[in-house]
């Protein structure tokens, strides 16, 4: 039996190992009376409870907002945070708006160009002029 | 600081002074002060008629002036110096209050501490504020009292039935005492609409209004109820059709009498005697609680919640003539007297829609014992336990606030102390709000 001078214990996936969702905590506003809140009090009586149990690496906050209309507050691990205001909607157009936010990345909104985004954006690195031999002209 | 109300002294019939004899500060019977001897001279009739507070109203100096005059009329000195001694005590005597005839207590005089020069103990020391003071007295919670409110059979007596007849203020909420009282009102219900259905409804009124929830309970909830021949509700045993409409009758009767003021006679203490026989056989009950009315229920047969209600008037509604309609809308329905008996006993007012729609007994139990819809999002979910497994959510019921924001990540006890060592309010913006240049004209800054 060969001996093993060190043992494996992860394994590489290549750079996309681990996911991290970006959103971390949603907070879902409501008010008892006002009737923009109708569909609000039905989706957390009735489709929040799943939606939270899928998502135990969410913090989810409810609390109640008297006087305002409904909505939801999703804050991510880049410290932003998005809003969406869900007045007078149904349960499950408030769910999806609930998905989208959990599926935001924080960032703000803006027009993708290109199509491979990084923050080491070049292989060789940035030129500098202080290293290097220089360039005779 | 509690301020003592200027209340006036009515001294109605009730009034009970701690110190004053109550005889003391009634008028003086007229009798008194029209002494048959005097009652000859047109003068003093005149007065015999007026009452010693219109006197204290009109001018005396007519008066005395007559009396001066009196001499000339020919009476002795002795006759006329008794006189003039009566009326004197007449004028220097206190004023009589009217007299009101009231069952009702009014407060009570007005009682004073001592001065402080006039306390004898060295140690007393006299309060400068009202901190930590007892309260004493007052009249907030006067009326309150049953016992200021008369004797029962004044306005207390007639308040409390009045109200008997719309039930308890507060509804009863225990599944198993409403199971209970909905049988008794069941029960007294099929047995009233087949003996007194012809009687006028006043007498029906009678019938309910003088049997409470714990009236014979024991008695009447002892009848068995079971599905008839058609599904209806009808009692199964002979002897409780009897026994149950002879209990209303009596206490019907009973307060008849009472409020005639008529005394119990032979018939009565019989019939008290032979109750009181019965009662031996099944000990009553004395206070309905949860306990002993979840045994009672345990005890009977759970058929009788199949039983129908049936409305003849609903039934016949479609089939019938509108004349002889009219007709048996008159006639009171056991369905219809269950509702208002249920009401009288338990506070719930069953709804006419819902009323129709529970044929069974057991749809009405269900209606009754249905608990009222919470008022906020957050009791329902609480009550439900609607995140009772979710270790990721937290649930607040009332609106998280930037203070408790703080709290939670435990801060705000650090913004207090910073706040304070610099002369800043913790909540608002106390005095540093508005414009600055005004305060600085206006001079206050």
């Amino acid at each position: 039996m060969p001996i093993k001078a060190l043992t494996q214990i992860s394994t590489g996936r290549n750079g996309v190992g681990a996911f991290v969702l970006q959103c971390k905590k949603m907070d879902f506003h409501y008010c008892d009376w006002a009737g923009s809140s109708k569909g609000m009090n039905g989706f957390i009586k009735s489709l929040l409870p799943k939606f939270a149990a899928s998502h135990p690496q969410v913090e989810f906050s409810v609390s109640p907002r008297p006087s305002k209309h409904p909505v939801i507050i999703a804050q991510y691990i880049n410290g932003r945070e998005k809003a969406i205001c869900v007045r007078n909607m149904e349960p499950y157009e408030i769910l999806k708006k609930a998905e989208l936010l959990r599926d935001a990345s924080g960032e703000k909104l803006r027009k993708v160009t290109k199509p491979v985004q990084s923050i080491n954006e070049s292989v060789r690195g940035v030129w500098s002029p202080y290293h290097g031999n220089g360039l005779r002209v | 600081m509690r301020r003592i109300p200027r209340l006036r002294t009515p001294a109605p019939a009730g009034f009970a002074p701690s110190s004053v004899p109550a005889s003391a500060l009634r008028a003086p019977p007229v009798t008194v002060t029209a002494p048959s001897t005097l009652s000859s001279t047109p003068r003093l009739t005149t007065r015999a008629s007026h009452t010693s507070q219109t006197r204290r109203y009109l001018s005396t100096t007519p008066l005395r002036a007559a009396q001066t005059q009196q001499p000339q009329n020919g009476q002795g000195p002795a006759e006329d110096l008794q006189s003039l001694a009566e009326d004197d005590a007449e004028l220097y005597e206190a004023p009589t209050p009217t007299e009101i005839n009231t069952q009702l207590v009014y407060p009570y005089g007005v009682t004073t501490a001592p001065l402080t020069a006039e306390v004898a103990d060295p140690s007393y020391k006299p309060a400068e504020t009202a901190d930590g003071l007892e309260e004493v007295g007052g009249l907030s919670g006067w009326w309150d009292e049953p016992t200021h409110w008369g004797s029962e059979g004044g306005v207390a007596g007639y308040v409390h039935s009045a109200t008997s007849r719309f039930g308890p203020a507060e509804r009863v909420t225990d599944s198993a005492v409403l199971e209970v009282l909905t049988k008794r009102a069941i029960v007294e219900a099929i047995v009233v609409a087949k003996f007194a259905r012809a009687n006028k409804r006043k007498h029906i009124d009678r019938l309910f209004a003088h049997s409470d929830a714990l009236h014979r309970l024991e008695k009447i909830v002892r009848a068995e109820i079971v599905v008839g021949k058609n599904g209806e509700a009808t009692i199964k045993e002979n002897a409780d059709w009897q026994r149950v409409y002879g209990v209303l009758k009596a206490a019907a009767r009973y307060a008849r009498r009472q409020e005639e003021g008529e005394e119990t006679g032979e018939r009565d203490v019989a019939e008290a005697q032979e109750v009181e026989a019965k009662e031996a056989e099944t000990p009553a009950i004395e206070e309905l609680t949860p306990e002993v009315a979840k045994s009672l229920v345990e005890s009977w047969d759970k058929g009788w919640k199949k039983a129908e209600l049936r409305d003849p008037v609903v039934k016949f509604f479609v089939s019938f003539p509108f004349h002889l309609v009219l007709f048996m809308l008159k006639l009171l329905t056991p369905a219809l007297q269950a509702a208002k008996r249920i009401q009288q006993l338990t506070g719930h007012r069953v709804p006419d829609g819902k009323l129709l729609s529970a044929l069974t007994i057991d749809s009405l139990l269900k209606q009754l014992v249905e608990p009222p819809k919470p008022k906020k999002l957050a009791e329902l979910v609480e009550t439900q336990g609607v995140f009772k497994d979710l270790s990721n959510v937290r649930v607040f019921p009332r609106r998280v606030t930037p203070i408790d924001k703080e709290k939670m990540v435990g801060r705000w006890k650090i913004i207090v102390k910073e706040l304070e060592k610099r002369d800043l309010p913790v909540i608002g913006t106390g005095k540093h709000s508005g414009p600055i240049e005004k305060k600085w004209i206006e001079g206050k800054a």
